[in-house]
């Protein structure tokens, strides 16, 4: 019970940058699937922002940040079952692959009976879901396409990854908003803490649907341009896998014995009511409470949104958390203002970004876009220039869905000796 | 020593009907929940068949929609009445909500795509695309029932409704929550039923599990509910446990998206989980809830694991089938019998199993409950197993009054 818990690998697919203007000397990879690289886009600004693949007749969307041309999941894995598989299973298998190559974790068979797979999702594998459905309305019974159903589970994702590595522990999706990818990882945190498994390769996925944009967009839950924080809404659709691999630190030490960073605490709550900032304050409290760590020892923040209601919200409730009476000022940075509004991918994107920063004892600057939201929380600063190098404790991460739901984690420096450069 | 995780209320709606006691009732008398649909239209299905909840009012497309969160809040509640928590009695602050689903009842598909083909692209109405994210009925939910603790939905088939008791055991064990509302749920839908009927999984008349002429499943509505908390915090709030959740176990198979590893190895892991976080050996176990589908291969999967986990005492194990009487809840079966298995301990009979007809010889020797039987189970299993390779295993213990 209440086992120590260590990032020790990460892998990120995410749609490759679009422009570099603003790259400087950062060396940005082509093929982004890795947390390094996430970094470096993040402290170059290059966003991945668009044109949205090709959509139905008639249906004209705005550009988003996903990959404009299919993602060639063959050239990173060589699995079969993932030939018909939907997008969000092909970018899960390769983040997971990537994860678990970053760690340098070759399980045996043992260890591959005790990792278990907990992948977040909003809109799981909505394109072949929506496809099946068409398929079905306009044809009848003879349009149940088994290829589209029993790919189109919630659960297609996790289930694909643990076929592909072989992994015997529990295979779990979490449903949620946008806050699945980090309630995912705190899910499989748990397991691990509860003795239920000793390693999970843990994150969120999210695919493009076309129909599904047009009914984000209906509702004006996702905007069409990266705003930043001040943005009256979120910003533009994205797709992606961000995957980390938790390692049991006992486990951790018979591999390679490196990590990023170490899983102390997390937490999640319901608002009372919707725009609520309470959620918020109440799941960090008691993500710190379970850390061990005041608030006051909190060394940056991870989240924010990417603007709209939701950044309001969170700034709303970092203004209780860390109020003007606090010794220092907190910095925040807000990936999802680069990134957009990836749901589960982009939520569990912040875990990944933490535990990096806590690596690299650095802070990513976040998108300036158009300014920062006023009135601004006293205590908490926002770098938008470039990052900020310096030694890190411990770290925050907060993320929250548009009906309310806040999940938050609390991360520390890895122990001495295991910390990766 | 942790305090054990006990079981305070339960809640339960399926095609039987409304309520844990119209529920045991049913299943005690023999009677089956499936009969022709009439909440969906299936009449181009060559099968038409289901476990359909009984309907708590006649209305228009838009009140079907939300039949399925009506019959989820009335499990909920009926969990938490049972466990001594109404209106006058708040749900405690650090309550959770914990749900296992497949599809989250989601039906409004079809309402898009009637929209989208009248109206073409653009004139579709986008709105019923929206309940895709679960996140604002989970929310729903738990601003129904007062809940603002923690919240969330695990989605891995038809194990779900199982797994949400396993992850609810996590959060409490781990002392986030006091008190957790668990459900499990699934309402009959178009999409499953063309989906299974496009994979040849349907029975066309009735499920036969195990049996050598079985040809699948049918499917039904399934909303079960449990209130979880530790035994100790129960009594000291005056509330009686009933059981205690003595262990779970969750595997992947690894094998393949939607069939079963031949040899059952990845249920036998879960079950072989659930026994050992329970500190039991397969010799405690005497009455087994299996998941059987009646699909060819899949019970002759489940029949291996179970014996790889029992050996030839498994044949001496009662084997109870629910789904028979409730059809395949998906999401829902988890949760739905689990509740069924905690009734069969609690008020002291087997319920039989509808047409446990010849048992396949693939599957061995089976005690298959074929009439009502007495019997004072002190430990039963339930299992569930699901696409993606899912499998878990819920071992269940009676609960004895404090020395």
């Amino acid at each position: 019970m209440n086992a120590q818990v260590l990032i020790t690998g990460m892998g990120v697919v995410a749609p490759p940058p679009q422009s570099t203007a603003e790259a400087g000397e950062v060396a940005l990879p082509a093929a982004d699937t890795g947390g390094a690289a996430l970094w470096a886009r993040l402290c170059a600004q290059a966003s991945s922002l668009s044109p949205s693949p090709p959509t139905r007749k008639g249906l004209e969307m705005p550009p988003a940040c996903v990959f404009e041309k299919p993602f060639k999941a063959e050239k990173h894995v060589s699995v079969r079952a993932i030939r018909k598989a939907t997008d969000a299973a092909r970018y899960a298998v390769v983040a997971a692959q990537r994860c678990l190559e970053d760690a340098v974790f070759a399980p045996d068979a043992d260890e591959r009976l005790a990792t278990s797979v907990v992948l977040g999702t909003c809109f799981g594998c909505s394109a072949y879901y929506l496809k099946f459905h068409e398929s079905v309305l306009r044809r009848g019974p003879k349009g149940a396409n088994a290829v589209l159903f029993t790919e189109s589970v919630f659960n297609a994702a996790p289930g694909h990854v643990s076929m592909a590595n072989q992994l015997h522990g529990a295979s779990l999706a979490i449903a949620g908003g946008e806050e699945a990818g980090l309630s995912a990882i705190l899910a499989a945190f748990d397991r691990i803490r509860v003795g239920g498994a000793q390693a999970a390769v843990t994150g969120g996925v999210e695919e493009y649907s076309d129909l599904v944009h047009a009914s984000l967009r209906s509702e004006d839950r996702v905007g069409a341009q990266l705003d930043g924080l001040a943005g009256e809404r979120s910003g533009p659709f994205a797709e992606g896998a961000a995957v980390l691999l938790l390692q049991e630190a006992s486990l951790a030490t018979q591999h390679n014995g490196l990590a990023y960073a170490e899983l102390l605490g997390g937490a999640r709550a319901r608002p009372a009511s919707p725009g609520d900032p309470g959620a918020v304050v109440r799941a960090a409290q008691s993500a710190c409470a379970q850390a061990g760590v005041e608030l006051e020892e909190i060394d940056l923040v991870v989240g924010g949104g990417g603007g709209g209601p939701r950044t309001q919200v969170e700034l709303a409730a970092l203004a209780e958390l860390f109020p003007p009476t606090r010794s220092r000022t907190v910095p925040l940075t807000a990936p999802q203002a680069l990134l957009g509004e990836g749901f589960a991918f982009t939520s569990a994107a912040l875990a990944v970004v933490a535990a990096q920063a806590l690596s690299r004892a650095a802070i990513p600057p976040t998108l300036r876009g158009a300014g920062l939201p006023t009135p601004w929380p006293e205590k908490l600063r926002c770098p938008t220039q470039a990052a900020e190098e310096r030694a890190l404790e411990r770290v925050l991460v907060v993320a929250t869905s548009t009906p309310g739901a806040a999940v938050a984690l609390v991360l520390g420096r890895a122990p001495q000796g295991m910390a990766r450069g | 020593m942790e305090s054990a995780l006990v079981i305070t209320g339960l809640g339960l709606t399926t095609g039987l009907g409304r309520g844990v006691d119209a529920n045991w009732e049913a299943l005690c008398a023999g009677r089956s929940g499936l009969r022709e649909v009439a909440s969906l239209d299936v009449s181009a299905y060559p099968i038409q068949l289901g476990g359909e909840a009984p309907p708590h009012r006649e209305g228009s497309e838009a009140d079907r929609r939300e039949r399925a969160h009506t019959y989820l809040v009335q499990a909920c509640r009926e969990a938490l009445s049972a466990a001594g928590i109404e209106e006058t009695v708040p749900v405690p602050a650090r309550a959770s909500l914990v749900l296992g689903s497949s599809l989250a009842a989601q039906a409004s598909a079809p309402l898009f795509w009637a929209s989208y083909l009248a109206e073409g692209p653009g004139g579709a109405a986008y709105e019923h695309l929206r309940s895709y994210d679960l996140e604002p009925r989970i929310a729903s939910l738990c601003a129904t029932l007062g809940i603002q603790g923690e919240a969330l939905l695990v989605s891995n088939a038809c194990a779900a409704g199982a797994s949400a008791l396993a992850l609810a055991g996590d959060l409490i064990r781990l002392g986030r929550t006091d008190l957790a509302v668990v459900a499990g749920f699934d309402a009959l839908d178009l999409h499953t039923f063309s989906g299974f009927g496009g994979i040849n999984a349907l029975a066309p008349d009735t499920i036969r599990p195990f049996g050598s002429e079985r040809q699948g499943m049918l499917l039904g509505d399934g909303f079960g509910a449990l209130i979880l908390e530790r035994e100790e915090s129960a009594r000291a709030a005056g509330r009686r446990p009933l059981a205690r959740l003595l262990g779970y176990g969750e595997s992947s198979d690894a094998h393949h998206l939607t069939q079963p590893d031949p040899e059952g190895k990845g249920a036998a892991l879960a079950m072989r989980r659930a026994l050992a976080a329970a500190e039991r050996t397969p010799d405690d176990v005497e009455y087994i809830n299996c998941h059987s589908t009646a699909t060819p291969s899949n019970d002759i999967a489940e029949a291996r694991a179970m014996r790889g986990v029992f050996g030839e005492r498994l044949a001496e194990i009662p084997i109870g089938a629910s789904k028979p009487a409730v059809g395949h809840t998906l999401g829902g079966a988890g949760a739905v019998e689990g509740v069924i298995t905690l009734l069969t301990m609690l008020r002291g009979t087997l319920p039989p199993i509808l047409n446990a007809g010849d048992v396949d010889p693939e599957c061995g020797e089976l005690d298959l409950v074929r009439e009502p039987r007495d019997a004072a189970l002190r430990t039963a299993m339930s299992n569930s197993f699901g696409f993606g390779g899912c499998n878990t295993s819920l071992l269940f213990g009676r609960c004895e009054e404090p020395s």
